[in-house]
């Protein structure tokens, strides 16, 4: 039934719009705090997914584990590494064991399955890359990894053209032999 | 072109988008798999080494096997084994396409109609074991084992494996056998061994067509023995002759080559050991055999051009040499010229005292324990109906082809083996066994050389070792092998060869796992026990030395005056059981750089009288078969003979070697001929065949890229040559137009020893097997387009005066080679390149036909000085990049892919380069090598590619880069310890593996290098085409000519 008198109306409809103004600014705020929230917290966007939802924020800035504990190749090898399911079993036999995702992770590492994790920094073939002299160097991770410890799922940070190399190499006044890099 | 309209184009490049956004021709490289548990020796391009053993000859060299990333990538010789000391020959480098070798038996086979179409059916291994087993129950006649040469573990498991079925047939076959040499040491010492040669003391070797530097016996350590002889400096040089029909490689590093008939080497042997009678140079009285030699030397004619006197001065340095030794083959011979040959020459050791001293019996080589061809006959006549035949890790029926019906008379064959093969083929069961790679073993070359084999990557396929399908097997027919230890069943071959490592460990005195785990990081043990065994004494009391020239058994059809054949392998192919590989294929053999095939050497006077030329197909009809194959002119063979390759013309060896060449041992079959190898029939067949050679000649054309001198000039000579050094000293602004060079911390340099270079192509072999170099086929090879960045060419000495061919052909009888002393060209050493010079570098690569031959003529003494005219002597030039210091490469390319790096290397980036090829034009060496297409390895050949090193693609140059990945490896160790890198630690792959030391490798800025002081002080230094201003920076050290010795205490 449409109300007949016209104040009455009016009123309603006012207090409709007001309803919905109010619905929508709210909604846009909590939008914006939503938004705020994710660049607070996820400054370089999400990475794509990875079969177990590792968080590297979790691990590095809540737990604050070194890198080099699971990428123990990075400091003599020319490869970080990536550890295999049996780091992390180390902890994960004792803490959270009944979590699906480390259900899953047990898994894998009873049945000798490894984990095939999505590649986020790659390199292309025809450039030799070496950890062990970069980090040795004393070059930050995150130099070219960007701030991998506030991110849950790893994103590329830099994309790795040769710009982005040969800068630092000029910052650092290192060599510029193609043979460095190239052979 | 033709129009292409708008829906043209966007059909295309939707097309295009659609294949880029799939990733056509492009790797998965979208995910990271890590394994599931740690593992330390798999640490993701942390390369590995494995200790082992080389299995690829009876040789037993030490190996290290570099593995990366789980694979195997590359096998290098064991610096601590006594044997090779860390070089390897261009065939154990390739033991790895044998393991990756895409047509490697896979899987256990059943064949029901062996002859005709077989019908195979695949079965798992334990079906299979149960089938065979039931016939092993039930075999009502004898069992034979016939293998490839096994000692240690292997060999008790195959006698145990006999003794369980009341047999003792076991054979070990190999294609060479050197019965010769041990029936000789039969007849004169009663010890029918092969002893251990020892060369590195030898101050004078005397080889009877042994060709020690590439075939016979240990290459790798003669090889090693060579180049410590050829360093010049410390003691005295050695001298080396060489007595045969043909300029193989060793011949060619002879000082002294003696060109004979196939039997004449018997006379020069027993000419020397009159001499040495005469003389009275005898440490050993063989007095009592002094009638039967003069009756000897009566009969035997000597070789033309050789004289008394230098028989004489031969047997005096000899006798007189610190150290000196007789060596014989050649490896396939059994005639009995061959044999008389081989009693010469142990008579000569014996006389001299050489016995115990360079020659020791007290450690016979493995070799010794093969079977003979009476033998082999002996089981091949006695195999009936009802027997079974285990055929393992050989392939008779292509070494002894006329054994196939005699085999296929057993019952049932059973083949263990890794390769498809002529064997495989025959054979009703065919069970796949592991690479000597991938195996557990050991192998024990010469007695109380105890060298082990363990398994350097994972299995590949459903393989399985030879030990554990023999135990499988008698376990299967009830009949379990026990360990001697326990007396209980084996359970696998790991134990039997623990049980026996045990033993050598107890007897060694050591605890014995501790001495099983050092034995695993030595590759082995060598305990000499000393010299338990008696002395060598002569027991031969007369000698009946004679060659006959009368053929007994040539077929019929054969003309008396039908040429010697005479079969030779060469340092890669060997006897053929590498053949399978695309290295071994494509590396040239070292005298005639053909590739892809073998070939019938003729030399050119019997060539006229057959009226052939290059390229015609010869028929050769031997004592048991024949054979068809191209001709190559040479006047490097004796005209009285035709020389044929061993190795190639399989018929079931895969893909890679299916129908190249013709096989030689098809020529052998029959009876013991009376020369080396009988003599043949030849015929010529009307048609031709291309053979294909990466060098089509071996003249340098006065460019004087091999340069030789003489022993007197170098110890006179005080200042060495004027080169310019690749350094910023060698800059001249009135000289040169590009501007001086810098180098920060390094300049990367190479010498070249041409003095000790023996050609083997292991250098070759290495190269390709570092840099991922493509293997092209033969087709390519033919179009000039291999991809070797190192190549080791044959050169010869003197150099001809270029003639048109007419004049050439015209007078073709030696001439020509030997008027060039007088020829203007040949001025003084580095003197320059002369515009005559110039003019005669031919503008593209010459046809065969247009090439002047230079020719000499039989009988002739290659001696130096000795009044004989100079002979065109055959040296090698091996040749990578130069690595300029004012490199043409660089200049001429539009898109900067070949610069300059700050360590002096010609740097070449592929992924600049647009294949423009103005590089390789502009390079005077010609070691740039272009990408015509897009190199594929077929899987799994394919895992031997070295993740260090981009596979580069179609379009591309490339070329050698001095190794820069291990250069970068040892700068960045440095770097790491903080610490300068040290002189002699950085070794490119060629410098790595060379036997002969050839390679010297280091910085030129660091004034104590062994580099800089030879680049800087030697006098034998030039550089190649040096005149020319580009400043290389391999600096070459002239080849020595030694002035024949004449015995005489100075």
């Amino acid at each position: 039934m449409t109300p007949t008198d016209p104040e009455l109306a009016r009123k309603l409809a006012r207090s409709q719009r007001r309803w919905v103004v109010s619905l929508a600014v709210t909604a846009l705020l909590m939008l914006a705090a939503a938004a705020w929230g994710y660049y607070r917290y996820y400054p370089d966007q999400v990475g794509p997914a990875q079969p177990i939802s590792f968080s590297h924020h979790v691990h590095a800035t809540n737990k604050q584990l070194s890198c080099v504990m699971c990428h123990t190749g990075v400091a003599d090898t020319p490869r970080a590494g990536i550890p295999p399911v049996e780091t992390c079993m180390l902890c994960h036999t004792q803490v959270i064991i009944t979590h699906p995702e480390i259900r899953k992770l047990r898994d894998h590492f009873e049945h000798g399955q490894p984990v095939q994790w999505v590649r986020v920094n790659d390199l292309p073939e025809i450039c030799f890359f070496n950890h062990q002299v970069h980090v040795n160097r004393g070059i930050d991770c995150s130099r070219c990894h960007g701030d991998v410890k506030t991110m849950d799922r790893v994103t590329l940070a830099h994309k790795f053209q040769m710009g982005f190399c040969i800068q630092c190499h000029r910052d650092y006044n290192v060599s510029h032999d193609c043979l460095t890099c190239h052979r | 072109m033709p129009d292409i309209t708008r829906r043209t184009f966007l059909q295309l490049a939707a097309g295009g988008s659609v294949a880029l956004a799939v990733g056509v021709g492009t790797k998965d490289y979208t995910h990271l798999v890590a394994p599931t548990h740690f593992s330390q020796d798999n640490r993701p391009e942390v390369p590995n080494t494995y200790v082992t053993t080389c299995r690829e000859c009876p040789a037993g060299c030490g190996m290290h096997v570099t593995h990366a990333n789980g694979r195997v990538i590359k096998c290098e010789g064991n610096p601590q084994w006594p044997i090779n000391a860390g070089a390897l020959c261009p065939r154990g480098q390739s033991a790895l396409q044998r393991l990756y070798d895409p047509q490697r038996l896979t899987q256990v086979r059943r064949y029901t109609q062996p002859e005709g179409p077989a019908k195979a059916e695949t079965l798992g291994w334990a079906k299979a074991m149960a089938e065979i087993g039931l016939v092993l129950k039930s075999v009502k006649g004898r069992v034979t084992v016939i293998s490839g040469l096994e000692t240690g573990a292997l060999a008790e498991v195959m006698q145990a494996f006999l003794a369980a079925f009341n047999s003792d047939r076991l054979v070990f076959h190999e294609a060479f056998n050197y019965q010769p040499l041990r029936e000789a040491h039969q007849q004169l010492f009663g010890q029918p061994v092969v002893p251990h040669y020892r060369l590195e003391e030898c101050e004078c070797v005397i080889s009877f067509g042994a060709d020690f530097l590439e075939s016979w016996l240990s290459p790798v350590e003669f090889g090693r023995a060579y180049g410590r002889m050829r360093s010049l400096g410390s003691g005295p040089t050695g001298w080396v002759t060489y007595v045969g029909p043909r300029l193989s490689q060793t011949a060619s590093c002879a000082d002294e080559f003696i060109l004979t008939r196939s039997g004449e080497d018997l006379c020069v042997a027993v000419a020397l050991l009159r001499s040495l009678l005469r003389q009275k140079l005898t440490k050993n009285d063989i007095a009592l055999l002094a009638p039967s030699l003069e009756s000897a030397c009566e009969k035997l004619p000597m070789p033309e051009g050789l004289d008394q006197k230098r028989i004489d001065e031969l047997a005096r340095t000899f006798a007189t040499a610190k150290a000196s030794v007789a060596l014989a083959g050649p490896v396939a011979a059994s005639g009995r010229c061959s044999r008389h040959t081989a009693m010469a020459a142990g008579l000569l050791n014996y006389a001299c005292g050489r016995i115990g001293q360079t020659v020791d019996f007290a450690h016979p080589h493995a070799i010794s324990r093969t079977a003979s061809r009476e033998n082999f006959q002996s089981v091949l006549t006695r195999i009936i109906s009802s027997d079974v035949l285990v055929i393992a890790n050989c392939n008779p029926v292509y070494t002894w082809p006329s054994c196939r019906h005699e085999l296929r008379r057993a019952d049932k064959i059973i083949y263990l083996g890794c390769d498809a093969n002529e064997t495989s083929e025959i054979a009703d069961w065919v069970l796949p066994v592991d690479s000597p790679l991938e195996a557990w073993g050991d192998y024990e070359p010469y007695e109380d050389f105890n060298a082990l084999v363990q398994p350097t990557m994972s299995r590949l396929h459903d393989t399985w070792l030879t030990g554990d399908a023999l135990l499988a097997l008698a376990q299967a027919a009830d009949k379990p092998l026990p360990l001697r230890k326990t007396n209980k069943p084996a359970g696998n071959f790991h134990d039997w060869l623990r049980n026996r490592w045990d033993e050598l460990g107890h007897k060694a005195g050591a605890d014995a796992e501790q001495f099983w785990q050092d034995s695993l990081r030595a590759g082995g043990l060598v305990a000499p026990t000393g010299s338990s065994t008696p002395p060598v004494k002569l027991v031969a009391t007369s000698l009946d030395f004679r060659i006959s020239a009368e053929p007994t058994t040539a077929p019929a059809s054969a003309p008396v005056d039908g040429p010697e054949l005479w079969l030779y392998a060469n340092s890669l192919l060997h006897d053929g059981r590498v053949a399978n590989r695309g290295w071994i294929q494509e590396i040239p053999d070292p005298i005639s750089q053909i590739v892809w095939g073998n070939w019938i050497d003729i030399h050119p006077q019997r060539a006229r009288q057959l009226g052939v030329r290059d390229f015609d197909v010869l028929e050769l009809q031997g004592p048991g078969g024949q054979l068809e194959l191209p001709v190559r002119l040479t006047s490097q063979v004796h005209p009285d003979c035709v020389a044929v390759m061993l190795g190639q013309g399989h018929t079931a060896v895969g893909m890679t070697t299916a129908r190249r060449g013709a096989n030689g041992f098809a020529l052998l079959m029959g009876g013991r001929p009376e020369g080396g190898f009988g003599r043949v029939a030849v015929r010529k067949m009307g048609q031709r065949s291309q053979w294909i050679a990466t060098a089509p000649t071996q003249e340098q054309f006065g460019r004087k890229l091999l340069q030789w001198d003489e022993l007197g000039a170098v110890q006179s000579r005080k200042e060495p040559e004027e080169i310019r050094l690749p350094l910023p000293e060698g800059y001249d602004a009135k000289r040169d137009l590009y501007p001086k060079r810098n180098y920060k911390l390094h300049r990367w340099a190479m010498v070249v020893d041409l003095n000790k270079c023996i050609g083997c192509g292991a250098c070759v072999a290495a190269c390709y097997a570092e840099n991922n170099i493509a293997v092209m086929g033969a087709v390519n090879c033919a179009d000039g387009r291999e991809m070797a960045w190192l190549k080791v060419v044959p050169y010869r000495r003197d150099e001809p005066v270029a003639q048109p061919p007419s004049a050439v052909a015209a007078d073709d009888s030696g001439r020509v080679g030997r008027a060039s002393s007088a020829s203007p060209t040949t001025g003084a050493p580095g003197a320059g390149l002369s515009e005559s010079g110039r003019a005669l570098r031919p503008a593209s690569r010459p046809t065969l036909q247009e090439l002047p031959r230079v020719e000499f003529p039989p009988g002739a003494v290659a001696a130096a000085s000795s009044g004989h005219a100079p002979l065109p002597r055959v040296g090698f030039l091996p040749l990578p990049c130069q690595q300029c210091d004012a490199a043409p490469c660089e200049p001429v390319c539009p898109v900067f892919a070949a610069v300059h790096n700050e360590e002096g290397l010609n740097a070449q980036v592929y992924n600049r380069c647009i294949g423009t090829r103005y590089c390789s034009n502009n390079c005077p060496y010609k070691v740039r090598r272009f990408n015509w297409f897009d190199a594929s390895w077929q899987p799994p050949l394919d895992w031997q590619l070295n993740p260090d090193v981009s596979v580069r693609c179609r379009g591309v140059m490339e070329k050698c880069t001095f190794c820069i990945q291990r250069i970068h490896r040892v700068e960045r160790q440095a770097k790491l310890e903080g610490r300068a890198v040290r002189d002699g630690e950085v070794a490119p792959a060629c410098v790595q593996t060379c036997p002969a030391g050839v390679y010297t490798f280091g910085d030129l800025l660091d004034p104590n290098s062994a580099v800089s002081k030879l680049t800087r002080n030697d006098v034998r230094r030039y550089q190649v085409l040096g005149d020319l201003n580009t400043k290389p920076a391999v600096t070459y050290l002239r080849k020595v000519i030694i002035p024949p010795p004449t015995g005489d205490k100075a």
